[in-house]
């Protein structure tokens, strides 16, 4: 391990492509593409695909388990975190590292932004991408 | 000649400080029994909805699965999204969490270090790791997002030299300029 680990940019971990789901849809849609994707978080966007929120297990746990109301009864926005904090792909990992530690995110946006300060989500990168990276310093040093 | 002289030797003192912090950083090895949070069990006997009310009262992710304070299994998070919701389970007041739990995670000894509990994160995909004593009894739980604060207090000084919060807003200042 060390610390210059951390700031290389997040574009050379494996971050993922985002699993998205427009505003409006029920919560259940969300939770089926979580369950097919095996993925923990799912990003929410408008009509132009601009980014407006983010759904965690968190979430899902809180509104819909904790209500024991069924998910068909929900609309992704009624339970999805608005504005989510974000990050580019040329940002160094400390960013990301940084950001989870203080917001206690477990997931981040990756966005591109327009020339109107719009974002369009482009990855996610989690604490396990993160986690992994270091693990495969851990592992060199062996 | 003396403007280099001294930019060599202000260049040398880099080099060498550099090469101090990566070792420095190479020999952290923070035992996890001073990384370890306070254990909060269910019982192996709880309900679904028992163990979901447990996460959402103690803010956690997971919890370990005990009988008799014995190790079980783990239930988190996870286990509600994949195996619960949109699932007709039935009565999750009936349903015990033996059902959907984890059984028999993996673990590891208080004496063991951080680099071994993050590569069977990585490598094993889990989010926490029980910390058991030697009769496999849960003394307390170590998470990704432990480990995450643990990094950031540790690296601070050495990479993390940014901004507290404003990372965001620091972001729009660069769009906007």
């Amino acid at each position: 391990m060390d610390a210059r680990t951390l700031s290389l940019p997040i574009s050379t971990l494996d971050y993922k492509q985002p699993d998205t789901v427009q505003l409006g849809s029920p919560v259940s849609t969300a939770i089926d593409i979580m369950q097919d994707g095996g993925r923990g978080c799912i990003l929410v966007v408008d009509e132009d695909e601009q980014l407006v929120g983010i759904i965690t297990e968190r979430d899902l746990l809180r509104h819909v388990s904790g209500q024991r109301a069924a998910a068909a009864d929900f609309k992704v926005e009624q339970v999805m975190t608005p504005n989510p904090e974000t990050l580019r792909a040329s940002d160094p990992i400390a960013f990301a590292l940084n950001l989870m530690h203080l917001g206690h995110f477990r997931h981040l946006p990756l966005c591109v932004w327009d020339d109107q300060g719009e974002a369009y989500p482009i990855g996610i990168i989690s604490t396990r991408d993160i986690l992994e990276h270091i693990a495969i310093f851990i592992e060199n040093q062996k | 000649m003396l403007y280099d002289l001294a930019i060599n030797e202000e260049l040398e003192q880099m080099d060498q400080d550099a090469a101090l912090k990566a070792w420095r950083a190479q020999e952290i090895q923070v035992a996890l029994k001073d990384l370890m949070r306070p254990i909060v069990t269910l019982d192996i006997n709880s309900s679904a909805n028992e163990a979901i009310d447990l996460l959402l009262a103690n803010n956690i992710g997971a919890a370990p699965v005990v009988e008799d304070g014995y190790l079980r299994g783990i239930f988190s998070e996870r286990d509600v999204l994949n195996k619960i919701l949109n699932k007709q389970v039935g009565d999750l007041d009936r349903i015990g969490v033996k059902q959907f739990m984890i059984a028999d995670p993996q673990t590891a000894e208080p004496e063991d270090s951080l680099n071994a509990a993050i590569l069977y994160m990585a490598r094993g995909h889990y989010r926490h790791v029980p910390i058991v004593d030697t009769q496999n009894r849960p003394i307390g739980m170590v998470s990704i997002r432990d480990v995450v604060s643990y990094l950031v207090e540790e690296f601070s000084q050495e990479v993390l030299a940014l901004p507290p919060k404003p990372v965001r807003d620091a972001m729009k200042a660069r769009e906007g300029a």
